[in-house]
């Protein structure tokens, strides 16, 4: 979910190559990416991806599979994992979990007719991350060798914050929050690039990773960081869903330009949501973060995946054991891309 | 401000256009009473263009201010280029804040396209000096990437004394360029000290499919893990310059 800046930062948004990331550390929002993975790795039916006992597979799946390539590409991967919601974010979350009720229903119901294209859409919009997929995720990670860091609060303000604090080159999610967050770079597409089917259509896309940068977000509309936050909760972030009515983005651009300071805002428009504008404001601008992380890569503990993937959750051995090699021979024969600010 | 410039061959100037586009969507293009200059890095970091067209190789050349910036979306400006016939000559023209193409042929066209903004740092030209210097047609360098392509997303250059060698290799198989000016394929070839450097595929042929239109001669230059430079003459005068940072063993 997040605010929705596609408009706003369409003109500035640059399409990549993988490739073109090599050798920067990217910092991933996990939650966004288990999501994808939850909602995308299914059978045609909707059905997740489950182990012997039952038990969905379809986010390790994702993970591994994923993060091995990023890996193979030579990009420095991390991943940042949600603290608790900030409490103003309940009407938000609340609403979600009806949602994904309501797709429940409509699952079963889809089932029970027989349409595979719509129970699978349904599927995926009822995905539920639960604390023990979380917790599968992060052994994973570890095993892997991958670094990833447990934030106080919002994941994606962490990992804004290890982008301004130079540890990283960029975020990477499907949500724009970070944005707001103040990340440098935002990586969008990352988890899903590559080809792509169209939902409720037998057509597929190919999907590149997109680099938003913040500086020349803000410079091409002339904003201050403050101003965007302005802008976002006009249009609608996670606090207040839907944002004003009657304004998009254009409107809301317009207006926080005019108007330049939050009170002169509230004045004007008719606010219909409990929380205040100021307070979203507090959560862009003054995020729980930490600097209390590390970020290390290690070899990859084969044995340990192996027994965790094949052996607990019958992951293909063959599969798996591939994916090891490409690892390993990824991290040998890399060769580094360098920038030319080291010549400058 | 005012400025007016016409340069005698509207393609020329669309590939020349297309060249820069492949390091930058936008940029601004600085002109002052000597040359019109570009100097821009890719978002990446990892490429950089330096384009300088002296005042002598335009029909025209007229500037009011000591110094002006013209910011253009390339997109935009090449969708009008690719308007241009043979023969066609183009004239740009600056005033206030209107920016008018004419394609001047049998017909004069005139197309206005909106001046941006581009808030953009200062570069240094980076600091490198080559051992291996190389001159050769740009076609036949061209080919060599294209071959690579195949093989890798890397290529490495290897200067030796009376030999360059292209060389790509991967699990797919391997491919190995020789270029000798005994052999014909270099025009020029100087090696201070033999030298090796690896560089990025996807970036390389992007530029070189671009800017072979530009000039049919491509001066190649390198050291150990440097950037290499690529520069092409740009008929009638100015240079066409790329830097691009080598891949390092991590």
């Amino acid at each position: 979910m997040g605010v929705n800046l596609r408009e706003l930062v369409a003109p500035v948004k640059l399409e990549l190559e993988l490739e073109q990331l090599a050798g920067k550390v990217i910092v991933l929002d996990a939650y966004n990416a288990l999501y994808q993975f939850l909602a995308t790795i299914r059978q045609p039916d909707g059905t997740p991806l489950i182990d012997a006992l039952g038990r969905v597979t379809s986010h390790l799946n994702g993970l591994f599979y994923r993060t091995v390539n990023l890996l193979e590409k030579g990009l420095k991967v991390a991943y940042v994992f949600d603290g608790k919601p900030p409490e103003l974010k309940a009407a938000e979350l609340e609403r979600r979990a009806k949602w994904r009720e309501e797709a429940e229903r409509k699952y079963v119901e889809a089932l029970e007719r027989g349409d595979l294209e719509e129970a699978r859409l349904y599927a995926q919009q009822a995905s539920r991350l639960s604390s023990s997929m979380v917790e599968d995720a992060k052994r994973l990670l570890s095993l892997m060798g991958v670094p990833w860091v447990q934030a106080p609060a919002d994941g994606e303000a962490q990992a804004a914050f290890m982008t301004v604090r130079n540890d990283a080159w960029a975020t990477a999610s499907q949500d724009y929050d970070s944005l707001l967050y103040g990340s440098t770079r935002l990586v969008r597409n990352l988890t899903i690039t590559g080809r792509r089917k169209l939902p409720r259509k037998d057509e597929y896309i190919e999907v590149k990773p997109e680099l938003i940068e913040l500086d020349k977000l803000l410079k091409g509309y002339g904003l201050s960081r403050e101003q965007l936050v302005y802008v976002a909760i006009l249009i609608g972030t996670d606090f207040n869903p839907g944002g004003v009515k009657g304004i998009g983005p254009k409107k809301a651009l317009k207006m926080v330009k005019e108007l330049s300071t939050l009170a002169d805002i509230e004045k004007i428009v008719e606010w219909s949501f409990p929380v205040k504008p100021h307070e979203i404001a507090k959560v862009f601008l003054e995020p729980e973060v930490t600097e209390d992380y590390q970020l290390e890569w290690r070899a990859p503990d084969k044995d340990g995946i192996i027994e965790f993937l094949c052996d607990e959750h019958q992951f293909s051995r063959e599969r798996v054991g591939n994916a090891l090699e490409r690892i390993e021979k990824a991290s040998k024969a890399l060769t580094k891309q360098s920038t030319l600010e080291s010549w400058f | 401000m005012s400025v007016r410039f016409e340069f005698q061959d509207a393609r020329d100037w669309r590939y020349l256009m297309e060249s820069l586009n492949a390091i930058v969507d936008e940029a601004s293009f600085i002109m002052d009473r000597e040359a019109l200059k570009l100097r821009a890095l890719d978002p990446s970091r990892i490429a950089m263009v330096d384009l300088h067209v002296p005042r002598e190789a335009f029909n025209t050349y007229e500037i009011e201010e000591s110094q002006v910036k013209i910011g253009v979306n390339f997109d935009d400006l090449i969708k009008v280029l690719r308007r241009a016939k043979a023969e066609d000559k183009i004239i740009f023209e600056i005033e206030g804040r209107r920016f008018r193409i004419i394609l001047a042929g049998k017909a004069e066209r005139v197309f206005s396209l909106p001046l941006i903004d581009i808030v953009g740092e200062e570069l240094p030209t980076p600091k490198v000096s080559f051992d291996v210097i190389a001159k050769m047609l740009s076609d036949t360098l061209r080919d060599s990437l294209k071959d690579a392509e195949m093989i890798s997303d890397t290529v490495r250059f290897v200067g030796e004394e009376n030999v360059l060698r292209i060389i790509a290799k991967s699990d797919k198989g391997e491919l190995e360029a020789k270029f000798s000016p005994e052999g014909g394929s270099l025009i020029e070839y100087d090696v201070r000290h033999p030298s090796a450097a690896s560089y990025s595929l996807s970036y390389l042929d992007d530029i070189v499919s671009r800017a072979y239109r530009v000039s049919e001669i491509v001066t190649v230059e390198f050291s150990t893990n440097k950037p290499l430079s690529l520069s092409f003459e740009i008929a009638g005068g100015g240079t066409l310059r790329y830097y691009l940072a080598p891949r390092l063993e991590a």
